[in-house]
C-alpha cells in the first residue's frame, strides 16, 4: 500500500534538517531539530511487530532530553552574556553529540537502530547526523572535548563492533566510528566535512540497499546470498573495505584527506588514534568479508533469484573506480 | 646419515679401498698416462712391501698412516667424469619420477587410454607382489 | 631447426645494437649528452625523479651488451637445443638483458637499485638453471653475496635522501666536500665490489660457473660483472682519494690473486672466470688511479672477447660431452681447429697482442700506468699480474689444445655445430677489429706517453716470461718432480682463492645463531605473548567488558548523562 503520510513526513524530516543548518539563529535551529524528531518518529512506524514502537520511544526520550539541553543551554547562556560561554558550550556540544550519537553519549544508538528496518537506519546514520553537526560546528568552543569524544568514538566503535553478529548493530558502530572521523573533520575544514559525509552516505547506502534487498539481519545470512551471481557478491562485499577506507576503493579518499589536512594541523597524536583503532573496524569488516567469500558452504536450496538494480551497479562502479577518476579527473 | 658405520668392514676392503683410493688421488696430481702409471707402479710396490705382515698391530698402524698420507695429499680438484657423482654434470637433468603420472587429470589420462589401463594392472600386480614379498602392509592408503 | 624465440630476439636485440651504436657514434662526433627526467614526486626538500641518461658511454655500453646477448642467444638456440625449457632460458637472458638497460640509461640510485637487483635475481636464476646439487650451492653462494651488494646499495640510497635527490651524477663534486658522504660512496664501493666479485667476495664467480656455459658467456664474464665496475665509473668523480686507494689496493689483490688462481686450476670454465676476475680487478684499478675512460675502454673490449672465449669453451664442453676439467682435454687443435683458432685468438687478445683488440686497450692502461708516480708494491703487482695473465692463458693453452688427446676413445669432437661457429664467426671480427675501432673513437687525440726504453720494453719481457712460465708449467714428464704436490699447502692455498669461499660460508654461522635465538625468543617468544596473543586477550577483554556494560537498562544511561549536565550547570567555572 502506498502511503501518503510518509511522503509527508519525508518531505518534513528534510525540510526540517535544512532549517536548522540554514538558520540565523540559535533558537530557530532547535526548532528545526524538534521538527525534526517530531517527523522521524512517524516514519520509523510500522504495525507488524512491536520493535519499532519500542525504538520510537526510546528514540523520542533521547532526543527529547538532548532538544531540552539545548534549549536550556541557549537560554542560558543567552540570558547571563549575549555569547556562549564555555561551560554552556560543553553542554550544547554534549547535547548535539547525543543527538548524533557521538561516543560518550551512543549508549542509545545500537540499540535503536536493532529494532528499525534497514530504510530507516539508513535515515538515522545518515540524514539525522547532518543537523546535529552543522551545529556543532557552530558552537565549538572547547576543542579539547570534541577530541575526547573524536577518541571515545573511535575506540568504542573498534572494541564494541568486534562482538556483534547482527549486520545493524555493526553498521551503528561503524557508524560511531565515522563519527569520530566527521567530528574531526569538523575540527579542521568544513569542506572535508562535506566530502566525508556525501562519501559515507553513499557507501551506507550502497550496502544497505543490499541488505534490505536480501533481507539480511545477521552476519550468517550474507553467506546465502548471491551465490549465483558471485561477481556480484563480491561488488557489494567490496563496499565494507571501502567503508574501512582501503585505497583502491572511494572510501580511501575522504580518509587520506581527513589525514592530510589534519596532520597539516598538527592533530598528529588525535590522527593515530583515529587511524590505528579504524584498522581494528576494518579488521571486522574483514572478517565479515573474508568468511563470506571463501568459505565452502551448501548453497541455500531456497533459491531466490533477486535482480540487483541497475542503477545500484552503476553507483557500485563508483566505488571502485572513484578514487582512480578523481585521481585522473582532479576536481 | 651415510657416514654412519653400518657394519665390520675386514682388513683385507680396508687395504683395497685404501688402494684404490691412493690411485685415484695419483690419477689426480699425474694428469699424463705414462708418468700416472709409473707412480701407479710405485704405489703398487709400496702396498706390496708390507703384503706379508702377519702382526696385525703393525699392519693396522701401517693403514692409519697411509689413509693419513691421502688424507694430507687430497687434490683441490679431483678428477671426475661429468656424470659420476661429484662431477659438474651429476643430476643435472632431472628425470621426473613415475608417479607423476598417477598425479594426471582423467581429462589428461583418458588421452592415453590403453597405458593407463595397462599401468593400473601393472600397479596391482606390483602391490601383490609386494605383499607377497613382505607381508600384507599395515599403513592405511593414502 | 633454430628455436623461433631465439630467432625472434637474435634479430631484434642486433637490430637495436646496430641502432644504439650509430647513436653513440652520433653522442661522440656531436659531443652530446642527451637527459631526460620525468618528475615524479616532491617530498618537502626531496624530489623524486626518474632520469634517463643518454650520453655516449650508455649507448655504446648498451649497443655491446645488445650485441653480446643477441649472439649469445643465437648461440644457445643449438647449445640448449635439447633442454626442454629453453625458451624459458631465452626469456630469462631477455629479462638480464632488460634489468642491464634499467641500470646502465639511468644515474639515479632508485632505478639502478632496480636493475641491480633484477640482476642479482636473474643471475641466481640462472645458476640455478640445471637443478643438480652444485647448482644450487653455488646459486645461492651468488644470490647471498650479491644481496650484500643490494644491502649496501639500499643503505646509500637512504643515506641519499639527505642530499635531495637520487640521481646522483648532477652533484658527484660535491661529494669530497661533505663529511658523511663518504659513507654513502663507502656503501656504493662495497656493492660495486659484490658485483664485480673483488677480493672478500670474489668466491660467488668461480663457483657461478655451475650455470650453463651461454649464461657464463653473457652474463659472468661481460656484462653482469662489469655493471660494478660501471657504477664505479659513473660515480668516480666523487671519490675522495683514500677512498681510491683502499679500491686500487683490494682490485690490485684481486688481480693478483686470481691471476695466480688461474694457474692451479683445472676446470675450463673456472680458468676463465679467474682470468674475468683478473681483468676486472684490472679495470677498478686501473679506475682507482684515476683514468675512468681508460678503464670503460677495456671493460667493452673485455666483454668482447670473454664473451667469445668462453663461447669457444662452451662449444669445448658441449664436444667433449659436458666434460670440463682441462687434464681429459688435449689435442683439441687437431679435432677442432676453427674454434681453436678462435679460442687462441681471444687468449691472445687478452693476453695483449699487438694489433689485436686486447692490445689497444691494455697496453694504453699499462702505459699511462707507468706513467704515474705509484709505489714499487703497485707497480710490481701490476705486472706480476700482467705476466700472471699470459702464464696462465699460455698454460690452458699448453693443456686443451696442444698436449695428447687425453679423453676416452669412444667420442664424437669436431666442428661440426653450425650454429654456435656463426655466432662466434660474427664475435670474432669484432673481437679482432674493435679495439682499433673503440680507440680511434674513444680517443680522438691519441695519448702522448714517454717513457724510458727500459720501462717500455719490461712489459714485453714479462709478457715472454709468462709464456716460457706458463709452456713450462705445463710440461711434465716421468723424471720432472711434482713441484704443486711437494708444496702441497701453498698449492692448495693458490688454488683455492686464498680461502676466500671458506670465508664467505663461514661467515653465515654467526648470523644463523643468533637469528635462531632472536627468533625463538623474541618472534615465538615475547613479541608473540606480548604482541598479538596480548593484542587478542586485551580485545577479548574489553570487548565482553563493555557488552557488560551495554546491558544496562537504558534510563541508567539517561540518569548518567542527566548528572553529566547537571555537573556543568552547577560548577562555576
Amino acid at each position: 500500500m502506498f502511503k501518503f503520510n510518509k511522503i509527508i513526513f519525508m518531505i518534513m524530516l528534510i525540510m526540517s534538517s535544512l532549517i536548522s543548518i540554514s538558520a540565523y539563529s540559535w533558537f530557530s535551529m532547535w526548532l528545526g531539530l524538534e521538527i525534526n524528531l517530531l517527523t522521524v518518529i512517524p516514519l520509523f512506524l510500522k504495525k507488524s511487530n512491536k520493535y519499532p514502537s519500542e525504538s520510537m520511544m526510546k528514540y523520542f526520550f533521547i532526543q527529547a532530553l538532548a532538544s531540552t539541553l539545548i534549549l536550556y543551554s541557549i537560554l542560558m547562556s543567552f540570558n547571563l552574556n549575549s555569547t556562549f560561554i564555555s561551560k554552556f558550550s560543553i553542554v550544547l556540544n554534549s547535547a548535539l553529540l547525543m543527538k548524533m550519537g557521538a561516543a560518550p553519549f551512543h549508549f542509545w544508538f545500537p540499540e535503536i537502530i536493532e529494532g528499525l528496518n534497514w530504510n530507516n537506519t539508513l535515515i538515522i546514520l545518515t540524514w539525522q547526523k547532518l543537523a546535529p553537526m552543522i551545529m556543532l560546528s557552530y558552537s565549538m568552543m572547547n576543542p579539547t572535548f570534541i577530541c575526547f569524544s573524536i577518541i571515545f568514538s573511535s575506540i568504542i566503535s573498534g572494541i564494541q563492533g568486534l562482538n556483534q553478529i547482527s549486520l545493524r548493530k555493526i553498521m551503528a558502530y561503524s557508524s560511531i566510528n565515522h563519527n569520530g572521523w566527521m567530528i574531526s573533520n569538523l575540527l579542521v575544514s568544513s569542506d572535508m566535512w562535506l566530502f566525508y559525509f556525501m562519501i559515507y552516505t553513499f557507501i551506507s547506502m550502497n550496502l544497505i540497499y543490499a541488505f534490505k534487498l536480501f533481507k539480511i539481519n545477521m552476519i550468517q545470512q550474507l553467506m546465502n546470498i548471491l551465490n549465483y551471481n558471485k561477481l556480484v557478491k563480491i561488488s557489494i562485499l567490496l563496499n565494507f573495505l571501502s567503508l574501512g577506507g582501503l585505497p583502491p576503493f572511494i572510501g580511501f579518499l575522504p580518509k587520506w584527506l581527513t589525514i592530510y589536512f589534519m596532520t597539516e594541523k598538527t592533530f598528529l597524536f588525535l590522527t593515530n588514534i583515529l587511524i590505528i583503532c579504524t584498522l581494528i573496524v576494518l579488521y571486522f569488516y574483514l572478517r565479515l568479508i573474508l568468511s563470506t567469500l571463501t568459505f565452502k558452504i551448501k548453497e541455500s536450496l531456497i533459491f531466490s533469484f533477486k535482480k540487483m538494480n541497475i542503477i545500484f551497479l552503476f553507483i557500485n562502479s563508483i566505488n571502485f573506480t572513484g578514487l582512480i577518476l578523481t585521481s585522473i579527473f582532479p576536481i | 646419515m651415510a657416514n654412519l658405520p653400518t657394519g665390520l668392514i675386514s682388513h683385507t676392503r680396508k687395504v683395497q679401498s685404501l688402494y684404490k683410493k691412493a690411485l685415484r688421488s695419483l690419477e689426480n696430481w699425474y694428469d699424463r698416462r705414462e708418468v700416472y702409471r709409473y707412480y701407479a707402479v710405485l704405489m703398487r710396490k709400496r702396498f706390496d712391501d708390507n703384503a706379508c705382515i702377519t702382526d696385525m698391530r703393525v699392519a693396522k698402524e701401517l693403514i692409519s698412516k697411509g689413509e693419513q698420507e691421502l688424507r694430507s695429499t687430497a687434490h683441490w680438484h679431483p678428477r671426475k667424469f661429468p656424470d659420476s657423482p661429484g662431477g659438474v654434470a651429476y643430476g643435472r637433468e632431472v628425470p621426473l619420477p613415475d608417479w607423476v603420472l598417477d598425479y594426471w587429470h582423467p581429462l589428461e589420462k583418458a588421452q592415453y587410454p590403453e597405458y593407463f589401463a595397462r599401468r593400473e594392472q601393472r600397479k596391482k600386480e606390483f602391490v601383490k607382489l609386494w605383499e607377497k614379498q613382505y607381508g600384507p602392509s599395515s599403513g592405511t592408503p593414502h | 631447426m633454430l628455436n623461433k624465440t631465439c630467432k625472434i630476439y637474435f634479430s631484434f636485440f642486433s637490430f637495436l645494437s646496430f641502432n644504439l651504436f650509430l647513436i653513440s657514434l652520433f653522442l661522440i662526433i656531436s659531443e652530446k649528452s642527451l637527459i631526460i627526467e620525468f618528475y615524479l614526486l616532491n617530498l618537502s626538500n626531496f624530489t623524486v625523479n626518474f632520469l634517463i641518461f643518454i650520453d655516449w658511454m650508455s649507448t655504446l655500453f648498451m649497443s655491446f651488451v645488445l650485441f653480446i646477448s643477441s649472439m649469445v642467444i643465437f648461440y644457445s638456440s643449438e647449445y640448449m637445443k635439447d633442454e626442454m625449457y629453453i625458451s624459458r632460458f631465452i626469456y630469462l637472458i631477455i629479462l638480464f638483458v632488460i634489468s642491464m638497460m634499467m641500470m646502465i640509461l639511468s644515474p639515479n640510485l632508485v632505478s639502478i637499485l632496480l636493475g641491480w637487483d633484477g640482476l642479482g635475481l636473474i643471475s641466481y636464476i640462472l645458476v640455478i638453471y640445471y637443478q643438480n646439487f652444485k647448482s644450487f650451492n653455488a646459486g645461492l653462494l651468488t644470490a647471498l653475496t650479491n644481496r650484500i651488494g643490494d644491502v649496501a646499495l639500499l643503505m646509500s640510497i637512504s643515506l641519499f635522501l639527505e642530499y635531495g635527490s637520487w640521481n646522483f651524477s648532477s652533484f658527484l663534486e660535491f661529494y669530497n666536500l661533505k663529511e658523511n658522504m663518504g659513507l654513502t660512496l663507502i656503501f656504493i664501493m662495497i656493492a660495486a665490489f659484490t658485483k664485480s666479485a673483488q677480493i672478500p667476495f670474489s668466491s660467488w664467480l668461480p663457483a657461478a660457473m655451475a650455470a650453463p656455459t651461454p649464461v657464463s658467456s653473457l652474463v659472468h664474464s661481460s656484462t653482469l660483472v662489469t655493471a660494478g665496475v660501471y657504477l664505479l665509473i659513473r660515480f668516480s668523480t666523487g671519490f675522495s682519494e683514500n677512498t681510491m686507494k683502499v679500491i686500487l689496493i683490494f682490485s690490485l689483490l684481486t688481480m693478483f690473486m686470481s691471476g695466480l688462481g688461474a694457474n692451479f686450476e683445472f676446470d675450463l670454465k673456472k680458468i676463465i672466470a679467474l682470468s674475468t676476475l683478473s681483468q676486472l680487478g684490472m679495470m677498478i684499478s686501473t679506475l682507482a688511479l684515476g683514468s675512468y675512460d681508460l678503464a670503460f675502454f677495456h671493460l667493452l673490449i673485455h666483454a668482447l672477447f670473454k664473451a667469445l672465449l668462453f663461447m669457444c669453451a662452451g662449444s669445448i664442453i658441449h664436444n667433449f660431452n659436458n666434460c670440463q676439467d682441462i687434464r681429459f682435454m688435449g689435442g683439441v687443435s687437431k679435432l677442432m681447429p676453427l674454434t681453436s683458432v678462435y679460442f687462441n685468438i681471444c687468449n691472445l687478445s687478452l693476453c695483449g697482442l699487438p694489433f689485436l683488440s686486447g692490445f689497444y686497450s691494455k697496453d694504453l692502461i699499462i702505459e699511462s700506468f707507468s706513467m704515474l708516480n705509484m709505489n714499487m708494491y703497485v707497480y710490481i703487482i701490476f705486472y706480476l699480474s700482467m705476466g700472471l695473465t699470459v702464464c696462465y692463458s699460455f698454460r690452458l693453452l699448453m693443456y686443451t689444445f696442444f698436449m695428447d688427446f687425453n679423453f676416452i676413445s669412444l667420442n664424437s669432437i669436431g666442428d661440426k655445430s653450425e650454429v654456435m661457429l656463426k655466432s662466434m664467426g660474427i664475435l670474432i671480427s669484432l673481437v679482432i677489429f674493435s679495439g682499433t675501432i673503440l680507440s680511434w673513437l674513444i680517443f680522438p687525440i691519441p695519448m702522448f706517453i714517454y717513457l724510458p726504453f727500459k720501462m717500455k720494453i719490461l712489459i714485453l719481457w714479462l709478457i715472454f716470461f709468462g709464456i716460457w712460465i706458463g709452456c713450462e708449467t705445463s710440461k711434465f714428464g716421468l723424471s720432472y718432480e711434482l713441484l704443486s704436490l711437494k708444496n702441497y699447502n701453498l698449492s692448495s692455498f693458490n688454488s683455492n682463492m686464498w680461502n676466500l669461499p671458506l670465508i664467505s660460508l663461514s661467515m653465515n654461522l654467526y648470523p644463523l645463531s643468533v637469528g635462531k635465538k632472536l627468533y625463538t625468543s623474541f618472534d615465538q617468544g615475547w613479541l608473540e605473548y606480548y604482541g598479538s596473543q596480548k593484542l587478542l586477550e586485551s580485545f577479548t577483554y574489553s570487548s565482553k567488558f563493555f557488552q557488560l556494560l551495554s546491558k544496562n537498562h537504558l534510563k541508567i544511561y539517561c540518569l548518567i548523562s542527566v548528572v553529566w549536565f547537571f555537573f556543568f550547570f552547577f560548577v562555576d567555572t
